[in-house]
């Protein structure tokens, strides 16, 4: 084996895990936020960064440089500044798309861009942690296997960060159903919630052949003040929007997505026009649209919450 | 777009005299209900409004 030094294979095995866990991240994405190579290259090497600071902490306290530490606390401060380096860039883009996405999804997008890098440096703090206690230990007898013991701690980190760090969608907080699109004059109708005043006629027309109407039911009442949030409704619109086109163009706002609620049960009317009419395709959308953290209901956490809702 | 508050009324269609009167928007008056359609089609697209049909007959274009 090439010699690396006394930490170099601690400060090995958390850099590379470190950066991997970056890297699948990016993939994981569905929204294919950011699609173009540059922006996935500026988080890689974001990621190349966090994961090299988590990966020498230890081995630095180790070799007892204690000030090398202290560079966590620097590098912290560094990442802060994703955050507004993602929400400038999305604020700015908000202009020129058909649907926006809103203030609080971007405010959602950037607190993850951030968040994912701390959530780097730890799978690499915990995964060099491992190879280095494994080394400087031997009576645990794992010291052969130093590196293996690092890799396997690095990706049960990675897993459990996924699986903990997933937030909920708008699937796991309500019931999503096709709705019937009508008119009642100029009035149009998804179900029973008023959706909008539509004065022309070819609008009308065009909303009536093309439109698809989608019903969303709150599960509880923590869900019925999520889904009221403008900002959770303006996600909704954007994400459909984005996946399925919208058959919308400047100086057509009859032809936005737009959601309304039902004021007596808090249900969520949809009127859509895609340019991909399906159905399916649209309700596995709109299920899978993220429950943003800033909107989240929490009438049910408070004692008379839950004493309202019985 | 976020909300459906009427931020301005840019212009009033209407084929009845009677139904609209002074205001701060500009009043089309049309000869017929098809002229109205076509011109409340036309004040939409050019200013980016969108037009709403109000039970007396008139429309409204309103710019989000």
């Amino acid at each position: 084996m090439v010699q690396l030094g006394e930490f170099g294979r601690p400060i090995l095995v958390g850099l590379v895990l470190g950066v991997l866990a970056r890297w699948y991240l990016l993939r994981l994405d569905y929204r294919q936020y950011p699609s173009y190579p540059h922006g996935y290259l500026t988080h890689l090497a974001f990621g190349v960064i966090a994961a090299f600071v988590g990966a020498v902490a230890v081995p630095a306290l180790a070799a007892r440089e204690f000030t090398a530490v202290t560079f966590l606390a620097l590098t912290a401060q560094q990442f802060r500044d994703i955050r507004n380096l993602e929400r400038e860039t999305l604020t700015r883009m908000e202009e020129d798309l058909l649907v926006p996405r809103g203030a609080d999804y971007i405010e959602g997008i950037a607190r993850v861009f951030e968040a994912r890098n701390y959530m780097v440096i730890f799978v690499a703090l915990l995964a060099s942690t491992a190879t280095q206690v494994s080394l400087g230990y031997p009576f645990l007898g794992l010291k052969p296997y130093a590196s293996i013991v690092g890799v396997v701690v690095g990706a049960v980190t990675i897993f459990f960060s996924i699986k903990f760090m997933s937030g909920k969608s708008i699937g796991d907080i309500g019931v999503v159903r096709e709705g019937k699109v009508r008119f009642d004059g100029p009035g149009l109708y998804v179900d029973d919630i008023y959706i909008m005043n539509v004065g022309l006629k070819s609008a009308r027309k065009a909303i009536q052949e093309g439109g698809l109407g989608v019903v969303i039911e709150p599960k509880d009442d923590n869900a019925r003040d999520t889904l009221g949030n403008l900002g959770q409704r303006q996600a909704i619109s954007h994400d459909v929007a984005a996946v399925l086109g919208v058959k919308k163009d400047y100086a057509t706002p009859e032809f936005t997505p737009l959601v309304r609620r039902n004021l007596e049960n808090g249900q969520l009317g949809m009127i859509f026009v895609p340019m991909e009419p399906d159905m399916e395709a649209l309700l596995e959308v709109v299920r899978r649209v993220p429950v943003l953290e800033a909107t989240r209901g929490r009438a049910m956490y408070t004692r008379a919450g839950r004493k309202a809702s019985d | 777009m976020r909300t459906e508050a009427v931020r301005r009324i840019v212009a009033v269609v209407t084929t009845d005299r009677e139904a609209v009167g002074g205001g701060g928007a500009p009043i089309f008056y049309c000869r017929n209900e098809e002229e109205r359609d076509q011109v409340a089609f036309m004040i939409g697209r050019l200013v980016d409004g969108m037009a709403h049909e109000l039970a007396n007959g008139a429309y409204i274009i309103v710019k989000y």
